[in-house]
């Protein structure tokens, strides 16, 4: 096998050795630290997981969790597409709801966690949560996708009098679509890590969340790092879906 | 190529010290003791004050924000001496770091208040009971007692319509509870003192129903709710000669002294650090409960708590019950 | 088809008087030329023509579907050359076995067959260009606007693209009013120059070349003829600052 061969199947498989890297390092780690409680081994978390996968009560808790996620994201993302759109057609309302933009874009997840605990139940709260999180940054994208589409095609459209129908069809959403399939793809994992921190403070029953805060108070970190590892899985998993289906539906772009 | 190997075990190599680095904090020269915020650090309240030194060896007292804090640090050496939970006494001792239970400090503070009065458990069927922290102990605990009464329970925010069942919610903290209670949206919680005197002032026609440690006692015929423990690391009881007696002798002294002293113990906290903003009187520091028996008299409660706890989540207390050298003899 | 006039037309911008009494006649099936200097206000005319600015005066004659092509090619990066077509042609031809032919006669006009199915990353300027130019013929139009559509691209392709639109115009014939300020596409295209000059701007001298447009060479007498005449009025014009 010659060097530049070598090279290429390294780079290859470098996110792999990075992997391989990251949990050496917390091996020799815990090895160091010996307290399971503090930093447990990794082949120990494995087992966990493990464990955890081959029982109802871990999938009852992924599936709420993302019952929660999908719900939320899915209202952001509409608000956010609707507003979007209005606000590109119509400056003015760009303008007047910059503001509420901002401010849910700056309000503390904590705070937005604590409030809604008052206004709503251990089941919903996480849901308002992911939403308003969610929102700004989808409206932003949006409209910046929006605005970022060459405006003498759009033009050209409206000399050549082509029908509303095909102008939204053909030209608007082809080409707002790998923006909006970007934002969608950062803003789900992240997501699914705001919606389990809600739970954990909501108390959500048949949530991870809660089962990552009862690990805890049961002092299982073992447990709780395979909760986490779990959450980092499905969140890289449905990172992977966007991405398929972007790869999928965007066949005009130099990738 | 030769190049990135070396990046990457030099990359390794620094990180495995740090984390040696990290966790080798052993050398200090005094010895430590802490204690959670709140009802049960009115056990050491006379020597948060005092501060008594122990022969030639600096004591530093402490209070933590919670039995987080206790573990880890009781778990990894930072402190020799704490007041831990019970059950998260065994756990630690079930995952490995060699401690000894010295005494049973903490008799119960937890009670279920309402805003409508019951005259028996049995009522609560039907109706929706807010408890803090799902999977905790008061939790547990609650649901053994259920369990022994043969009254049927079940997660929900909504009543049970055919009123067979209680139905248990869950919120993260007593500061939650106690707004719910006020807006009628809870009618019965189960608060620990002081925030039960605090809801009770609050919340206008709220009474305290049952004491926990009560209801215990009738379930496992007279046996003490021994919610809180005195734990020691063995390495400092070995190191410290005659510390366990000494130690003991102040917490034995501090229970009256609470009792007979309660605006001093609140000022002792509040130095200490503590985030208690209810004023402490001579009928809340009763209510909290505070006791002193030492491990061998107390190790049949304790047992049956820990029991108790296994039965709904053996991880509770880590996987198993302990063996009996965790008591200090 | 008929001609369009331009009637005693005016025009201002802030102030600013582009055209006063304006008067314009582009001959039907004929390619007419503006030509001037950038900001002279050819662009302006353009769009009082196509209806996208409005004017003091009469407009008259100027058909309902008109066809533009830009400096731009203004393709939809997500569709293929064909889909390009298809865009503006979906909306006109209700039927689509009749579009499909008309689009590939018309992308083998402009010599993209082999890129039929490209995508508008995978083309050059000048084939974007193409492309843009196929669409304004295989739209029904009658008349087509031009502005300044070979900015920017090197002789040899902007030779090559004048033949293409020359093929493609002899198929079909339309009205065309080409904006630019090179005189060697206006030499090469038109039927008629007009030059356009001051502030605000007057037609300041009219050429007309009656040669075959498909045979017709710069270096022919009549063209160079008027290529230079045209060239020496504006070096002589055009401010030495």
């Amino acid at each position: 096998m010659n060097k530049a061969k070598l090279k290429s199947i390294i780079v290859r498989f470098s996110p792999l050795i990075t992997v391989g890297v990251f949990i050496l390092i917390w091996y020799i780690a815990a090895i160091a630290v010996d307290i399971e409680l503090i930093l447990p081994r990794p082949a120990l978390v494995f087992k966990e997981l493990l464990a955890l996968i081959s029982g109802k009560t871990f999938w009852t808790a992924v599936g709420g969790t993302l019952s929660r996620s999908f719900t939320g994201f899915a209202i952001s993302f509409a608000l956010a597409m609707i507003l979007a759109v209005a606000g590109f057609a119509i400056k003015p309302i760009h303008r007047a709801f910059s503001p509420l933009v901002i401010i849910s874009r700056a309000i503390p997840t904590m705070s937005v966690i604590l409030l809604s605990l008052i206004w709503l139940t251990s089941q919903t709260s996480p849901i308002l949560i992911s939403s308003l999180i969610m929102f700004p940054m989808f409206y932003s994208d949006f409209y910046s996708a929006l605005n970022n589409i060459d405006k003498g095609v759009i033009d050209m459209a409206k000399l050549y009098k082509v029908g509303a129908k095909d102008i939204v069809t053909r030209l608007y959403i082809p080409n707002i679509l790998p923006s909006v399939l970007d934002s969608v793809r950062s803003g789900i994992s992240f997501n699914v890590k705001i919606v389990i921190a809600a739970e954990v403070l909501a108390q959500t029953r048949q949530s991870m969340g809660i089962s990552m805060q009862i690990s805890r108070v049961m002092l299982d970190t073992a447990s709780l790092l395979a909760w986490t590892a779990a959450a980092v899985a499905i969140s890289y998993a449905l990172e992977l879906i966007v991405e398929l289906i972007k790869r999928f539906a965007v066949k005009w772009r130099r990738a | 190529m030769k190049k990135l190997f070396v990046a990457i075990l030099i990359v390794i190599i620094a990180a495995a010290a740090v984390f040696t680095f990290a966790a080798c904090n052993n050398e200090k020269g005094s010895i430590k003791i802490i204690v959670p915020d709140g009802a049960p650090a009115l056990a050491i309240a006379k020597m948060l004050k005092d501060k008594p030194q122990f022969d030639k060896y600096e004591i530093t007292y402490e209070i933590v924000p919670g039995a987080a804090e206790i573990s880890a640090k009781i778990a990894n050496g930072e402190a020799d001496f704490a007041i831990a939970p019970t059950n998260i006494a065994a756990n630690i001792y079930n995952k490995g770091t060699d401690i000894r239970i010295i005494s049973a400090n903490t008799f119960g503070n937890l009670y279920l208040v309402g805003t409508e009065s019951v005259s028996d458990l049995s009522d609560l069927k039907g109706e929706v009971v807010y408890n803090i922290g799902m999977g905790g102990t008061p939790d547990l605990t609650f649901k053994y007692i259920l369990n022994q009464m043969g009254i049927e329970y079940f997660a929900s925010d909504v009543a049970d319509e055919t009123g067979a069942k209680v139905a248990l919610h869950y919120v993260s903290s007593g500061a939650e509870l106690i707004p719910l209670l006020k807006t009628g949206n809870a009618k019965f919680g189960i608060l620990g003192e002081p925030a039960v005197s605090q809801a009770l002032k609050n919340v206008s026609g709220s009474i305290r129903l049952f004491a926990i440690h009560d209801l215990w006692a009738v379930v496992t015929e007279g046996l003490d709710y021994t919610q809180a423990v005195f734990v020691g690391r063995k390495d400092a009881i070995d190191k410290y000669e005659g510390i366990v007696e000494w130690l003991s002798d102040l917490l034995d002294e501090n229970v009256d002294w609470i009792a007979a002293n309660p605006a001093e113990a609140q000022a002792a906290l509040a130095d200490a650090g503590s985030t208690l903003t209810v004023a402490l009187n001579k009928q809340i520091i009763r209510a909290c409960n505070i006791g002193f028996v030492p491990a061998k008299y107390a190790k049949s409660d304790i047992n049956a708590y820990l029991t108790a706890m296994a039965s709904f989540n053996a991880a509770a207390i880590g996987g198993k019950m302990p063996e009996d050298t965790i008591y200090y003899q | 088809m008929k001609d369009i006039v331009l009637k005693d037309v005016s025009k201002s911008y802030d102030g600013l008087t582009v055209v006063e009494g304006f008067n314009l006649t582009l001959e039907a099936g004929k390619i007419t030329c503006l030509l001037g200097v950038s900001g002279v206000g050819k662009t302006t005319i353009l769009n009082i023509i196509g209806g996208l600015a409005g004017s003091q005066g009469s407009v008259s004659g100027v058909p309902e579907r008109i066809s533009y092509i830009f400096q731009n090619p203004t393709l939809l990066p997500n569709m293929t050359v064909e889909g390009n077509l298809d865009f503006v042609l979906r909306s006109q031809i209700k039927d689509k076995e009749e579009r499909k032919k008309i689009i590939a006669e018309a992308i083998q006009n402009v010599g993209l067959s082999e890129f039929a199915k490209a995508y508008p990353y995978q083309l050059s300027a000048g084939m974007a260009q193409r492309v843009s130019m196929a669409r304004a013929f295989v739209y029904p139009s009658e008349l087509i606007l031009m502005d300044e559509p070979f900015r920017g691209l090197d002789v040899a392709t902007k030779a090559r693209l004048l033949e293409y639109f020359l093929a493609l115009w002899q198929k079909s014939k339309k009205t065309v009013l080409l904006v630019t300020h090179n005189i060697d596409e206006a030499v090469l295209l038109s039927d008629k120059i007009l030059v356009l000059g001051g502030r605000p701007a007057r037609i300041s001298a009219e050429y007309f070349l009656n040669s075959d447009k498909f045979a017709r060479k710069l270096s022919d007498k009549d063209a160079a003829e008027v290529f230079g005449k045209i060239y020496d009025w504006f070096a002589a014009v055009t401010p030495k600052s």
